[in-house]
């Protein structure tokens, strides 16, 4: 609730720049600003704190904040180096996926991809289809499968390396895929039953009410309370976790760093919390990994082509099944793209 | 007075820290706590971890710095920061560049401006 009020107060601002010369020019460099800082992990309460101060400025001096500020890339970069080095920023821990949501976010996207599936069938075959097992598995398959690696991967790479989380997410897409792939073993050349296309808006509505009970009936996560006194252990355990979560940092330096702290604490005599601060700003104080992020991102997004590729020969609608193989293919090129641009601009 | 209290406000102390840690470190290879002391003794105040190790990172990956595990005669090991051949150059580089801005500081409040105009 107080992280959409912030977020509402934030747009706020921005849609402010306007009206602050009559020029629209301003306001999309306050977008392109907050983008920016949102996306180097700034706080958006941080973020508005700045680009109230550059509209007030702005106002002010009638200026544009580009003459202001200078270039808003440049601007951005150095702001986020600087609170880095002040210890201003925070790496709270991503929970965003848990259990309850891969129920409701499950079965919510499962109700969507069902409703793109008829589409396609109603292009294809017009208003009477074969359903096959694979047919009806497949939305579902796909919108769970996606959500429990989403669920898994954050959860397992906070308390194991990076190749344990690899491992797991790569678990969870096999057993999904399996599932998928048997039922469209099973199933192929023998249809369940022949209908109308348009029935498949049932089972759409069926997954959405699904989604709602699960939203009613299952428990909400407690928010996770950052104030709690930490002992050495946990803290330790709490900074690896972030470092290799949200920082992205390759597991001999997320070592490296933990047992550099236990020395100097051990050395000092204070405990690791009082000598260092929260963990989450602790490890927001290195600046993360990106090149580890787009590498990971390329290898997920190019075995999910993989899978797709190896499943449009187990699917009777092979071309849905190349369209997915080429949206994860492109996906994959962009996150190595973004890999090179960032190797060539260190060099 | 205390070595643990900083001489100088917070932000100086910011500001010419990393020039501080190439300097500590100028004279031979130190582990991160040892640092922290040398510059206590040198009016930066005890520094906390939360700012010193970051820090050495940055400066490790710009080349300024590099380090080693050091096996410890007694208890764990330590980190152990040497500069190298671009981060003694940096220093040098740095300090004349700080001891000159001190001197047109100090300058600032010698000179009759008046004077130097007409004279």
């Amino acid at each position: 609730m107080g992280e959409t009020a912030d977020d509402a107060r934030l747009i706020e601002v921005v849609e402010q720049f306007a009206a602050a010369r009559g020029d629209a020019a301003d306001e999309r460099w306050a977008w392109s600003a907050m983008w920016r800082l949102m996306g180097a992990d700034v706080a958006p309460v941080e973020v508005r704190g700045v680009l109230e101060e550059a509209l007030r400025l702005t106002e002010q001096s009638q200026e544009s904040p580009q003459e202001l500020y200078g270039d808003v890339d440049a601007w951005a970069r150095e702001l986020v180096q600087q609170w880095r080095s002040e210890g201003r920023l925070v790496l709270a821990p991503d929970e965003r996926v848990g259990l309850r949501d891969v129920a409701v976010d499950g079965f919510a996207s499962a109700a969507w991809l069902n409703l793109l599936v008829m589409a396609v069938l109603l292009v294809r075959d017009g208003g009477t289809t074969y359903y096959t097992a694979g047919l009806l598995v497949l939305p579902i398959g796909l919108a769970m499968t996606a959500l429990a690696i989403l669920a898994v991967w954050p959860r397992v790479l906070r308390r194991r390396p990076a190749p344990v989380a690899v491992a797991a997410a790569s678990v969870v897409c096999l057993a999904g895929t399996a599932l998928m792939a048997g039922a469209f073993w099973l199933g192929h050349g023998r249809p369940v039953v022949s209908g109308g296309t348009g029935w498949l808006c049932v089972l759409s509505a069926a997954y959405a009410l699904l989604s709602v009970v699960c939203d009613r009936v299952l428990p909400r996560r407690e928010p996770i309370a950052l104030t709690a006194s930490l002992d050495d252990e946990e803290w330790e355990r709490a900074l690896a976790g972030v470092l290799r979560e949200r920082a992205g940092l390759p597991e001999s330096r997320v070592q490296s760093i933990v047992a550099e702290a236990g020395t100097h604490a051990a050395a000092s005599g204070g405990s690791l919390e009082r000598e260092f601060g929260r963990p989450e700003a602790y490890a927001a104080r290195f600046a993360p990994d990106s090149a580890a992020r787009h590498r990971r991102a390329a290898w997920l997004f190019a075995a999910l082509a993989g899978l797709s590729a190896v499943s449009a020969f187990g699917a009777e609608s092979t071309w849905s099944g190349l369209a997915l193989t080429a949206i994860f293919g492109v996906l994959a090129g962009c996150e190595a793209l973004r890999l090179r641009r960032g190797r060539a601009a260190r060099r | 007075m205390n070595d643990d209290e900083p001489r100088w406000p917070a932000a100086w102390v910011r500001a010419s820290l990393e020039l501080g840690v190439l300097g500590a470190l100028a004279q031979g290879s130190l582990h991160g706590y040892a640092i922290a002391q040398e510059l206590a003794g040198r009016g930066f105040g005890l520094l906390k971890g939360g700012s010193l190790y970051p820090l050495l990172n940055r400066l490790e990956e710009t080349g300024d710095l590099r380090a080693a595990w050091v096996e410890g005669q007694s208890g764990p090991g330590r980190r152990e920061y040497t500069i190298t051949e671009a981060g003694r150059a940096r220093w040098r580089r740095d300090l004349l560049a700080w001891q000159q801005l001190g001197e047109e500081l100090a300058a600032l409040g010698q000179h009759d401006r008046e004077g130097a105009q007409h004279g």
